[in-house]
């Protein structure tokens, strides 16, 4: 079909596209509380997919309500502690490790296997006692703004996170009639078309984001805990979550294990290396191509397109929020645009 | 028909991978109860089978599983009486899958303990000394418990990701 030479149409969808980047603008500039906000949309999705398996799990037994909401609370402290008691647990293996690193073999690997290979120029002018007091300082500040930005996060996210939660379970319906009944009648069908196609792109998106992070994890879970590295199982939920970045968090998720790995024993951290060779390429030929791009309709070309734009333009956030902003932006404008020519070139329907 | 063979034939052959994966890694411990045997984190993978996906693939992953990781650089001989007992674990838990819910499928995993020792005991492994300890049954216990833990948490984050919406 022929795009419509009408001008008026044309001028709409410039305010309406300028309107939509002034808004992720605002988003961006605002990041940290933009990202706690994302953060609560995570949590409220997880927990309405939660909601809706244990509706259809517990449907077949017909329970009277109390009961119903009993066997739901006693599955909420299972799995708290069950989660605490791994975390702690993976955390205590950590401890171990960093708190007591085998520095004989560290000495034996790195000055049998490491220095032979690093250039005298290298040797002579970088790896300096003076060099590596100034990586230790600048490690330690980096540790510092870690904790304070994560302390940032937290508190936001006590304050923000519980309205969202009410918010959705509270008064969604309210909420979405309220904004319905402010559209005028001609956009109306337009307006809920488009609203209801970015609710269900953006949820299969997040969707094959989680479920795609959940096999990466679990392959780096399942590699790690092979190959006798100490915390494998948080290490592996590490390198799942960072893996939500393209191309930069599966680097990201692979350098502490590789560390703890070194710290322990440097053939752990060979078989960590390879676990994660594994992992990429399951997720780069299999996961992104048949799950993640089929799911959400995008050319592979187009999202690699967009993904580096997004580097370019707003860096690793821009990395991660390339695709679902993407979306966002080609619903509304292609429903503004056939709701526009409905309205400018066919006036009388 | 063919498909649907191959998608079986895939799912046997990554749940028998998992299995001597498992079976070899340095993260293993040996079992401080049974002298000689290691604490078998990988029975929970028949299991694990035969609920998601079927008695067949509970079955096969079983038998086969655990006849590829006797051959394998953690054999013993242990694991090679080990072969029918995880079939028959691997099995039952697929047979009941539409039938009971998850931790009573899961404690098919006592079912492989039970048989494991019985074939340990007649083939002469195990001293029926042992018997009479009640350590040893604290660390039977402990370990088919974790097992069950492990192998809710496993089916339900599988399900999980994979459910339609």
């Amino acid at each position: 079909m022929a795009l419509t030479t009408n001008t008026a149409v044309w001028k709409t969808l410039i305010v309406i596209f300028a309107i939509l980047t002034f808004l992720f603008s605002a988003l961006f500039f605002f990041s940290n509380i933009f990202l706690t906000f994302v953060f609560g949309v995570g949590l409220i999705l997880i927990t309405e997919t939660f909601i809706n398996y244990y509706r259809k799990r517990m449907q077949k037994y017909n329970l009277p309500k109390w009961k119903y909401k009993l066997y739901a609370y006693i599955l909420i402290v299972f799995w708290v502690f069950a989660i605490l008691m791994l975390i702690a647990s993976s955390f205590e293996d950590l401890a171990t490790v960093i708190a007591n690193p085998d520095q004989a073999k560290l000495s034996l690997f790195y000055n049998y296997r490491v220095r032979p290979y690093i250039p005298n120029i290298i040797k002579d002018n970088y790896l300096t006692d003076e060099a590596f007091s100034k990586a230790s300082a600048y490690i330690f500040s980096l540790f510092s703004s870690t904790i304070s930005t994560a302390s940032f996060f937290l508190f936001s996210g006590i304050l923000i996170i519980p309205l969202m939660f009410y918010l959705n379970f509270r008064r969604k319906d309210s909420l979405i009639k309220e904004l319905y009944s402010l559209v005028p009648e001609k956009y109306f069908s337009g307006f809920r078309r488009a609203t209801q196609d970015i609710s269900k792109q953006l949820h299969d998106f997040y969707r094959a984001k989680v479920v795609e992070s959940i096999i990466v994890g679990s392959i780096c879970c399942l590699g790690f805990f092979v190959a006798g590295l100490k915390g494998w199982l948080i290490l592996g939920f590490f390198a799942g979550f960072f893996n939500i970045v393209p191309y930069l968090g599966p680097v990201f998720g692979a350098i502490p294990p590789i560390i703890i790995g070194l710290l322990d024993e440097p053939i752990t951290a060979f078989y960590v290396f390879i676990t994660i060779i594994i992992s990429q390429l399951i997720d780069n030929f299999y996961l992104i191509p048949f799950m993640v791009t089929s799911k959400v309709k995008i050319d592979a070309l187009c999202g690699i397109v967009l993904i580096l734009i997004g580097a370019k333009l707003l860096g690793i956030l821009g990395m991660i929020f390339a695709i679902p902003i993407y979306l966002v932006y080609k619903i509304v404008l292609v429903e503004s645009y056939n709701e526009l020519v409905r309205i400018h070139d066919n006036p009388s329907k | 028909m063919i498909i649907k063979w191959r998608k079986e034939i895939i799912q046997i052959i990554v749940g028998i991978i998992i299995y001597v994966l498992l079976g070899n890694a340095r993260s293993i411990q040996s079992n401080p109860f049974i002298p000689g045997a290691i604490i078998a984190v990988n029975m929970i993978i028949p299991v694990i089978f035969g609920i998601l996906f079927g008695r067949g693939q509970g079955l096969m992953v079983g038998l086969l599983g655990t006849f590829f990781n006797a051959m394998s650089p953690a054999r013993n001989a242990f694991e090679l009486l080990a072969i029918l007992p995880h079939g028959v674990m691997g099995f039952t838990a697929g047979f009941f899958r539409k039938k009971w819910p998850t931790p009573v499928l899961a404690s098919t995993l006592l079912i492989g303990h039970v048989l494991n020792l019985f074939m340990f005991t007649i083939f002469g492994l195990l001293p029926s000394s042992v018997f009479s300890s009640a350590s040893f049954y604290y660390g039977l216990l402990y370990e088919t418990f974790t097992g069950i833990i492990a192998v809710i948490i496993i089916t339900a984050l599988f399900n999980l990701a994979t459910q339609k919406t």
